[in-house]
């Protein structure tokens, strides 16, 4: 495809109309020695259209396809079936290739679909109120970190030992620059969480708790005496959701205190695409929304009375008050909210509440199997859909002999803790709806090999 | 140049114009209002058909969810319809020239949304082992090769050229950016880290 297609006539008809003579007439303002002025070396020209996807499909053929293997990977991103007709939708061009919505007249299909998506992440996540998205998980996490400290005013922040290493990682980058301190450990290979040491740990200058539910390795704990402590404290409790569809089988965080909820919304209606583009969540208490980062579509009513949606609450946002704003987030994963959104709506909660106990009881089926394989041991009391098993070698071996074999056997938690010697036996494996009973056979087969 | 130059249009006739008859969707020709999912839809309602889950105990560490979530759900056809009609309400790129632009609206080639579909790209997880992934690894690597290539011949160009400070304090993601750069300058590998 072309990206200049102008005839020479075109532009002779734009300078004239212009009023110069020549193109680079209108290159007089940028100074002579900053002009480029031939081709940059090492960049090749443009390729055709057949070119390119030719070179890309070559490409595309050197990765292993999750679908085609039997395939156990998840640790904040998960392989989910979406129906067709959520990328039909996507790609109309109404909604593929529309602005952001700043001039409500010509974007209520957006905005209708971005009310309805908040409405939507705020019922699963049992809050009140819900943003238009962020760009992921790891960053919305760090936004609530950010907000608990505007609420609070106090600038320490308790992450729980099960919150994903990534979004740590992300949290304290960010931390650095704003001076944040953020109390961290790695996790512990054991059945019980880290709840009780997080209630300890506690104290007058700690802006909020952000615990991941299901956690890391997999487990599901109850948050509710954590909220207690923590506001009996003063500071607020994060709770983190990397796999939304577990809410539809497990009780909301909202329900059990959590101030603020934040997650990766990939697993609904969004693929796994290496990694990105994915989808923030961000939903909260309604006492908070002011301090909310992040776009907001509210409903009004226009000059003729008819029902209507716009951008609301617009003061927190950069593009009005720049340094002032409550983030510096402005735009939202639109398209990708669009995915979430229809994806949801097809679901419904009965497709939500049946799709969550078909994977959660796949998984419990495929754990008896593995617990059953020599040198394989299931750490979980409690998972959803995702348990972290211990081998008695090191996982990362184990991981990279099965995918020798075609089998993506999981996440070794030495690849997500690399310093960490004790995790260097734990395997995450993730089990979907996407899962077979074949899938689980090969794994078990798999691992018995490896590990004798 | 309009084809109706002349301006003409067919009067309305007296009568037609007192009632606006029902119609069956609530709409008037193409003028279309859409109700949101939670007036149209049904918790009991589903566009998806999934088997049967394993009849096994459940793990779930006595959290079970019992409250009504209030999710509405539409049939397939339901759905397809209400994104459809919604998409209509929205100005775009496709529809014509859109000039407006904090983020600058540019033409995408349907290519890239071809490519990013390919299975060997959209089907794969960002920590499937390094080994089952090269392809998506050379994609990154060319990007950032060329983007080098394209941007940093000379980066200090601008800072030399105002006198300013090459680094400043900004806002963290600004901030990060300028991390970026700095680690460019480095030598270090931005993408690894």
């Amino acid at each position: 495809m072309r990206y200049l297609p102008l005839t020479d006539a075109d532009r002779r008809a734009m300078l004239d109309h212009v009023g110069v003579a020549s193109i680079d007439d209108l290159f007089v303002d940028v100074p002579t020695d900053a002009r480029l002025d031939a081709k940059i070396a090492g960049l090749p020209d443009h390729a055709s259209e057949m070119a390119v996807e030719r070179h890309m499909g070559r490409l595309a053929r050197q990765n292993m396809v999750a679908g085609d293997v039997p395939f156990f990977l998840g640790a904040g991103a998960y392989r989910h079936h979406v129906p067709a007709s959520v990328d039909h939708l996507i790609q109309r061009g109404e909604f593929l290739t529309a602005y952001t919505p700043y001039q409500p007249e010509i974007a209520q299909g957006t905005l209708q679909v971005l009310f309805e998506f908040q409405t939507q992440v705020a019922r699963l996540f049992g809050c009140d109120v819900a943003n238009a998205s962020m760009y992921d998980g790891s960053t919305a996490c760090w936004e609530a970190i950010s907000m608990a400290r505007r609420i609070t005013r106090r600038g320490k922040a308790l992450l729980s030992s099960g919150l994903h290493p990534h979004y740590v990682s992300v949290a304290k980058t960010m931390a650095g620059f704003t001076g944040d301190v953020l109390a961290y450990e790695a996790p512990r290979l054991e059945a019980a969480s880290d709840v009780d040491a997080l209630i300890d740990a506690i104290d007058k200058e700690t802006s909020c708790v952000v615990v991941q539910y299901p956690d890391i390795l997999g487990r599901i704990n109850d948050l509710s005496a954590l909220a207690n402590k923590a506001h009996e404290a003063g500071a607020l409790l994060v709770a983190v959701v990397t796999e939304p569809v577990a809410l539809g089988a497990i009780q909301a965080p909202g329900h059990m205190g959590a101030d603020i909820v934040v997650g990766e919304g990939q697993s609904i209606g969004v693929g796994l695409q290496f990694g990105g583009p994915y989808l923030g969540l961000f939903a909260c208490k309604q006492k908070y929304v002011r301090q909310m980062p992040g776009r907001l579509c509210g409903e009004t009513v226009d000059a003729e009375g008819k029902r209507g949606f716009v951008l609301t609450l617009s003061t927190r946002e950069q593009h009005i008050r720049r340094e002032k704003a409550t983030s510096n987030i402005c735009t939202n994963s639109g398209l990708c909210a669009l995915a979430f959104s229809v994806h949801m709506t097809l679901l419904g909660e009965k497709g939500l509440r049946d799709l969550a106990m078909l994977n959660h009881l796949r998984a419990v089926k495929a754990a008896e199997k593995l617990a059953t394989v020599p040198g394989v041991r299931l750490m979980n009391d409690s998972f959803f859909n995702e348990l972290t098993l211990v081998l008695e070698k090191d996982a990362r071996e184990a991981v990279r002999a099965l995918a020798d074999r075609n089998i993506l056997g999981g996440v070794s938690l030495g690849r997500l803790y690399p310093d960490e010697a004790a995790l260097a036996g734990g395997l995450l494996v993730t089990v979907t709806e996407t899962t077979s009973d074949e899938d689980v056979d090969a794994l078990c087969a798999g691992l018995k090999e490896v590990l004798a | 140049m309009t084809v109706n130059q002349s301006g003409w249009r067919p009067e309305m006739s007296a009568d037609t114009a007192i009632a606006a008859p029902p119609t069956a969707t609530g709409n008037r020709a193409l003028m279309l209002e859409e109700a949101l999912i939670f007036e149209i839809g049904d918790t009991q309602r589903t566009g998806v058909d999934l088997p049967q889950a394993p009849d096994i105990a459940s793990r779930l560490g006595g959290l079970e969810r019992n409250d009504a979530i209030g999710l509405p759900g539409l049939s397939e056809q339901e759905t397809v319809r209400h994104y459809t009609r919604l998409s209509r309400q929205n100005y775009a790129i496709d529809l014509g020239l859109f000039p407006l632009g904090s983020c600058t609206m540019k033409h995408n080639p349907r290519l890239n949304e071809k490519v990013a579909r390919m299975p060997g790209f959209a089907d794969v997880h960002p920590l499937a082992p390094v080994a089952t992934v090269q392809g998506a690894l050379a994609v990154i690597h060319e990007l950032v090769r060329r983007s080098k290539r394209a941007a940093m011949r000379d980066p200090w160009f601008w800072c030399r050229k105002a006198r300013m400070a090459p680094i400043r304090r900004r806002r963290p993601f600004a901030a990060m950016r300028s991390r970026i750069f700095r680690q460019r300058r480095r030598g270090a590998s931005i993408l690894w880290r």
